[in-house]
């Protein structure tokens, strides 16, 4: 293309599936790319998928692509860590502050595993949303990128302890480390924070957080994970039992104007998808949806007919607005309305899936960008330069924050009106 | 196919509920958190999500004519967890306000209830009826000496007024009540003949407040209705217990404080005062709990109080003994017990009309839970 590269760098904040989409492929564009992540690994929500919709295949795979995008392409720098604390500028030359946390393990690291093996202190997972626990020290997960361990600095008990420092064999491991701040040129900026799943303590009644056999969809989504805290077998949390019925309820926080006003969007894809899970696993399990409308937009319409022809599958238009623990089979209750049956129903199940929704992770802003009354961030509200991505601009699923963020990429790179 | 059913669409209908409290129905999307949430309902066809859609299609005659609307307790738990804010609870209650113009017999007193341009003119019926009773009665002459209000109203004036009020309001309610039920049994399947034990068991609810206890929103209304409920109960029975003492012992008012009579009654004025303040402070501080207070509601309630507190002041102004304010006080007393009495199943104090006959009505038919 006729129109040259920017002379700075195009910043992209967020390393998910919209941030890496968009870095590899402004970078492809011929752009320089910086490429900050807050957490210690890129990925994002994606990683912690078990498979996708329609065609339930692992995230994984294009993951491992994206990663390999970025591993051979020397216009892409990538901050783990980092946060960003202020933009300022405007289209063609920003800065942008950004705070490294502490980089207690550095690239020397060859994840072999040893400090882990000494490091004395546990801590909640949460990659797998408390469900288990790790070291201080750990690596999330076995494909993780960059493929190092990370220090958790509220678990570590510092170097008073230093038991990994003395068992790595490569000099990776420095608890000295302290935080630094960098001053970034920006051509232009993507925005792409990400979501995070609504806190189902919020929901009044479903009993989220009481009852351990009651979880929400992110978290099934690793309990269905062979990497995950059950290896993958359909078990109840509370005492490892094998699940013979599995209640889904649809819209738990979304659609709620006392929590969020509008639709997730993915959420009766989710539930869907999670059925073909239990399907999988425990073929013989009753799965019963209950939900306002099921939502499958386009060609996903066929997934719904799909799942919905299933045995063992059974849709129950009703939101399930109370649930509570079963002291008799450790399970949990729940109270809906069949509405097409004109009746009140209660029903005992092995376990609860609540499919909470999007909310923006960066629902109070980035660096001074306000986001709107809902936490996401509107094009038409940003500067010139400043393009928002993926799920920081509104509830959509993987596929579509793939189509976003490369829109947003081009925008960066050839400077388009938001 | 032979069991089509017609659907009517009444958007005038709609748009009265709207003006009647319930602005709020076109919210609704029908995702039954009201109907999970509610402890009232029962389980078959339970409320109120069915009514909500009844209500955006105005479908009156299924709303008016069907027991679950008065089974709903607005309790308001479903508007605290509805996520639309469509607030059934306010919606229900604006369908059961504008029953009670729907059932009155004669329908004209049931519409002028609803109506704050007519509040003058069914308070004049009861003042000139007094007035002109006084002056026959004493010609409007204050009584000299002790204060003795049957010298000033005879109990035989009394109850030559109060009576056939009585016995128009007991005519009325009965008319009014056979609409309604003949209604329900258009309308819902069952049998719909009473049985002994849904009496009973309706009965035994009400006495117990069962239904109020399942509230959680509004679950301080417990109290003050059942202080209400049980004071009008006690006034009531000291109206008649005066009655037989008069025209069976020949024992005459005023009664002394320590008569049995006597302490039921001044028991009884004490509970409703301090229920009815209660519910005007909890209405008045914690809206969102209490639901939308009506024109209907404010009149009722309203009415109760002033009744209460015209009763209290005659009788407290007779002991303290100022003639200049006992009698006029005691005047005013009897126009809004009159209100009370004769316009029984046009005001809201219907609803223990037809909650009750809707209980019993659901009870019979096998949906009482």
């Amino acid at each position: 293309m006729a129109t040259p590269a920017p002379k700075n760098p195009v910043v992209v904040i967020g390393g998910g599936i919209a941030g890496i989409t968009a870095a590899v492929e402004a970078a492809e564009c011929g752009a320089n790319v910086i490429l900050l992540e807050k957490r210690a690994h890129l990925g994002g929500r994606v990683a912690r998928m078990h498979k996708y919709f329609p065609k339930l295949c692992a995230p994984y795979c294009g993951l491992e692509l994206n990663f390999r995008r970025i591993r051979e392409n020397p216009a892409i720098a990538v901050h783990t860590r980092a946060e960003v604390a202020e933009i300022k500028g405007q289209y063609g030359d920003f800065t942008v502050k950004v705070r490294l946390q502490p980089q207690m393990v550095n690239a020397n690291c060859t994840a072999c595993g040893k400090c882990a093996e000494v490091c004395p202190v546990e801590r909640q997972d949460h990659y797998n949303y408390g469900m288990g626990t790790t070291k201080a020290i750990y690596m999330p997960h076995p494909m993780a990128f960059p493929q190092r361990y990370n220090i958790s600095q509220k678990a570590c008990i510092g170097k008073e302890c230093g038991k990994c420092v003395q068992v790595c064999e490569y000099g990776a491991i420095n608890l000295d480390a302290r935080e630094t701040v960098l001053e970034l040129k920006a051509h232009s900026i993507v925005v792409a924070t990400g979501w995070d799943p609504y806190n189902g303590a919020k929901l009044q009644g479903l009993s989220f957080g009481v009852s351990p056999n009651v979880i929400s969809n992110v978290m099934m989504e690793r309990l269905a994970s062979p990497e995950g805290p059950a290896k993958g077998k359909l078990v109840r949390p509370s005492d490892g039992k094998e699940v013979r019925d599995v209640v889904f309820a649809q819209c738990a926080g979304s659609r709620d104007e006392n929590h969020l006003p509008y639709c997730s969007s993915v959420c009766c894809l989710a539930s869907l998808k999670q059925a073909a899970y239990v399907r999988e696993a425990a073929p013989d399990a009753k799965i019963f949806i209950y939900y306002i409308d099921i939502r499958t937009p386009g060609k996903y319409e066929r997934f719904y007919r799909k799942i919905a022809a299933e045995p063992n599958v059974t849709l129950i238009k009703g939101k399930i607005a109370k649930a509570e623990h079963d002291p008799e089979t450790g399970g949990v209750i729940i109270t809906a309305e069949d509405v097409l049956a004109g009746k009140k129903i209660t029903r005992k199940t092995d376990l609860l899936v609540i499919a909470t929704g999007m909310q923006p992770a960066a629902q109070n802003g980035v660096g001074g960008l306000k986001a709107d009354e809902n936490g996401f961030f509107t094009n038409a509200a940003l500067a010139r330069g400043i393009y928002a991505a993926g799920t920081a601009r509104l509830p959509q699923d993987v596929s579509s924050s793939i189509m976003d963020a490369t829109a947003a990429a081009l925008k960066a790179v050839y400077g388009g009106r938001p | 196919m032979n069991n089509t059913e017609y659907l009517e669409p009444d958007l005038a209908f709609v748009a009265r509920l709207k003006r009647a409290g319930g602005e709020s129905v076109k919210k609704c999307f029908q995702c039954a958190t009201c109907v999970a949430v509610c402890d009232v309902t029962q389980s078959d066809r339970p409320f109120p999500r069915k009514e909500m859609i009844w209500a955006q299609w105005g479908l009156k005659e299924k709303l008016f004519y069907n027991p679950d609307v008065w089974l709903c307790h607005q309790c308001g738990d479903c508007s605290t967890h509805c996520p639309r804010g469509a607030k059934p609870s306010d919606v229900l209650a604006a369908v059961r306000n504008l029953s009670f113009i729907e059932y009155a017999v004669p329908g004209f007193l049931g519409k002028m209830h609803s109506s704050p341009a007519a509040l003058v003119a069914l308070f004049a019926l009861p003042a000139a009826v007094l007035l002109l009773a006084a002056i026959y009665a004493n010609g409007l002459v204050m009584p000299e000496g002790e204060i003795v209000y049957s010298r000033f109203f005879p109990l035989a004036v009394i109850d030559s007024i109060f009576i056939p009020a009585a016995l128009f309001a007991l005519i009325t309610s009965i008319l009014s009540l056979k609409k309604l039920w003949s209604g329900m049994k258009r309308n819902s399947p069952g049998k719909g003949d009473p049985d002994a034990a849904a009496v009973f068991g309706a009965v035994k609810d009400i006495l117990l407040h069962k239904k109020f206890a399942q509230c959680r929103t509004n679950r301080p209304r417990y109290t003050g209705h059942l202080l209400i409920f049980f004071g009008f109960l006690a006034l009531f029975a000291t109206t008649n217990l005066v009655m037989m003492y008069h025209y069976l012992l020949g024992r005459e008012t005023p009664l002394a404080l320590g008569d049995p009579v006597k302490l039921l009654g001044n028991a009884g004025a004490l509970a409703a005062f301090a229920g009815v303040s209660y519910i005007i402070a909890r209405r008045l501080a914690a809206p969102d709990e209490t639901g939308k207070t009506s024109y209907q509601d404010w009149t009722f309630i309203l009415t109760l109080y002033a009744a209460i507190i015209t009763g209290i002041l005659a009788e407290s102004a007779r002991l303290a003994d100022i003639p200049a304010a006992a009698y006029p006080v005691y005047f005013t007393h009897l126009v809004f017990v009159f209100f009370l009495i004769a316009y029984l199943p046009f005001s809201k104090f219907a609803h223990m009309l037809y909650r009750t006959a809707a209980m019993i009505y659901a009870g019979s038919n096998g949906k009482n839970n």
